[in-house]
């Protein structure tokens, strides 16, 4: 489950990175500050729900999402 | 909420707690140790330790002899200005050769003009170092040190979940109880007194240790993997250099205008394509007055002017998310608010360290001398000497290196190795002799009891062997604060000795009683 989490809080970071509000710089400082939390929390929640299916599905649907909308994102930086 | 979630809770606690509580120790002792690096560098180097001058030597002769000593072939340039806790001028850079580039490190005494004193980095720096990479690879160091705040993180907040009564239980250490109790108390105790201090330094240690762990990614993806272009993305590229030599301004005039015309006090320098036409000074000063770790001073190294303080370095936006990440490294390190503040976090360091160490306590005390646990009692056993054995060794670990690099490492030809030698020794040698000898609790008072006199000791020896020990306040600070945690261990194992005879005392006062009684029947 904290590897699921890790995967979870990368690509989500990711997204974030690349497809974030603001500058460049502003959205990577943001996603740096979120990180701990992001993936603090996501092993909280596969905890707090009992390490079941849900929060697995939840958050590798939440990570294809962002993983596609990555790779469909032409990234000009 | 409900019984069996608030269960799974306690149970995720425990499980972070054991699977990183040696970790998370080991980081945060160290840490605390680090926290006076500074100060340290400074006492730790008596041949550096000197009054600061009135009149301080011209910079730039130093910076020429410096580059003109490796040939010419340096650049990143850096210089650090003395300054109460370091009395002496500290110049960097990378050096080209043909196999390579090397990054070198000289010392100027701030008295003596061009003199150069050559001292390699002692203890403090390996302390730094054990705090922020364990000594190992970089990157993995780092990021193991990261995600241990991630999960520190986690457990401060399933420890406020699963303590409903925080309040009630911040006056709460029964003394007088069982191990278990007395324990139990001091664990929530500690952990709720330190509970701000504690979410500070975990989220900010995450950050600073998972960014080594998240560029590659953010490399990866939005630069083809090149982690230069990444880092420029977000501090700004580099002046590129004219070609065209030219003199440079006057270091310390630019300096002086600098100390004079702002608020701040310039305290590092970074000298950016340093001789060319295109070369930079990028001063760097403290601040009491902002929550960041510099104000950054951009002044053309030809012309000698200088553009407005900024608070945050290179291309970072003026915005909250810029404010709030340029917080993050005073807030970790503790830098923003002088000598005093580092000590307060020194020992609040130490009070989470030992939360710590008692919250592993507790889990094997129900294992060792209770009906808890599904292995056997001899496994928990050696598994309390052991967390005996790495606890208290780091503690004597840290202590012992000063030792080691005053009577011995600071006249060998490799000082680093020398540290390193005598931390990993002292503090194997007291993993054995707590897997060796049989009784956890007096082979831990034993370990105290020498780290206590080796950190009373320390401040004698120093004042013995290098000048200036009580006049230096870098020296004076680090002095005090070891004689100070060597006084307090020695306190809590005295009074802890003496809790112990009134317990014992009491059990035989009560295992008499019945004599008593009967003695006095017909």
């Amino acid at each position: 489950m904290s590897v699921l989490a890790f995967l979870f809080t990368a690509t989500v970071s990711t997204w974030l990175i690349v497809m974030g509000p603001g500058e460049f710089a502003s959205r990577t400082l943001l996603t740096v500050l979120l990180i701990p939390f992001i993936w603090g929390l996501a092993m909280f929640y596969c905890y707090w729900d009992n390490l079941s299916w849900r929060p697995a599905l939840v958050l590798s649907i939440a990570s294809l999402i962002a993983a596609t909308m990555i790779a469909t994102n032409d990234v000009q930086l | 909420m409900q019984r069996d979630r608030l269960k799974r809770i306690n149970h995720l606690h425990t499980v972070v707690g054991l699977v990183l509580g040696w970790l998370l120790f080991v980081v945060c002792f160290s840490g605390s140790v680090a926290m006076l690096y500074e100060e340290m560098q400074g006492w730790e180097n008596p041949s550096l330790r000197s009054p600061l001058p009135e009149k301080p030597p011209a910079i730039n002769p130093l910076i020429d002899a410096f580059v003109a000593s490796h040939g010419g072939h340096v650049d990143n340039l850096f210089l650090m200005l003395p300054d109460k806790a370091r009395p002496f001028y500290t110049l960097s850079g990378s050096v080209h050769r043909d196999e390579g580039n090397e990054f070198v490190t000289q010392r100027f005494a701030a008295t003596g003009g061009t003199a150069v004193l050559e001292a390699e980095d002692g203890p403090a720096l390996w302390l730094l170092r054990f705090h922020q990479n364990l000594q190992i690879e970089r990157r993995l160091g780092r990021s193991l040190v990261g995600i241990a705040g991630v999960f520190m993180l986690l457990s401060l907040l399933t420890g406020v979940i699963i303590h409903r009564k925080i309040l009630r239980d911040l006056y709460k250490i029964r003394w007088h109880r069982s191990s278990h109790l007395k324990w139990k108390d001091l664990h929530t105790g500690l952990g709720v007194w330190t509970l701000p201090f504690s979410i500070t330094i975990a989220f900010t240690g995450a950050i600073l240790g998972l960014v080594v762990l998240f560029l590659p990614i953010l490399a990866l993806v939005a630069f083809k993997g090149d982690q230069d272009r990444a880092i420029e993305a977000v501090i700004g590229p580099p002046p590129e250099p004219a070609g065209i030599v030219a003199t440079m301004a006057p270091l310390d005039d630019v300096l002086t205008r600098i100390n004079r015309d702002t608020p701040y006090r310039a305290s590092r320098v970074g000298l950016e394509n340093y001789g060319d036409a295109n070369a930079r000074y990028k001063v760097f000063a403290d601040t009491d007055r902002e929550l960041v770790r510099f104000v950054q001073v951009d002044a053309n190294a030809v012309t000698g002017e200088f553009g407005e303080p900024s608070l945050l370095f290179g291309a970072l936006p003026e915005s909250a998310i810029g404010r709030v990440y340029a917080a993050v490294t005073p807030l970790h390190y503790g830098t923003y608010g002088g000598a005093l503040l580092k000590v307060v976090y020194y020992f609040a360091g130490l009070l989470v360290s030992i939360s710590i160490v008692v919250g592993t306590l507790i889990y094997l005390e129900r294992r060792v001398n209770g009906p808890l646990g599904r292995r056997s009692a001899g496994f928990y056993l050696a598994i309390s000497r052991l967390n005996a054995g790495i606890t208290t060794g780091v503690a004597l670990a840290s202590v012992t290196v000063f030792y080691a690099d005053r009577l011995w490492g600071m006249h060998s030809d490799d000082r680093g190795y020398t540290t390193a030698l005598a931390f990993l020794a002292s503090w194997g040698l007291a993993i054995a002799v707590a897997l060796v000898f049989g009784n956890t609790r007096r082979t831990s008072r034993r370990l105290m009891s020498a780290t206590a006199v080796l950190c009373l000791g320390m401040p004698l020896l120093d004042i013995a062997t290098a000048p200036y020990a009580l006049q230096s306040e870098a020296a004076f600070t680090v002095n005090a604060v070891i004689a100070a945690s060597g006084s307090l261990v020695l306190a809590y194992l005295v009074s802890s000795r003496a809790r112990q005879s009134a317990v014992e005392a009491r059990s035989l006062k009560v295992a008499n009683a019945p004599q008593a009684v009967s003695s006095h029947a017909p």
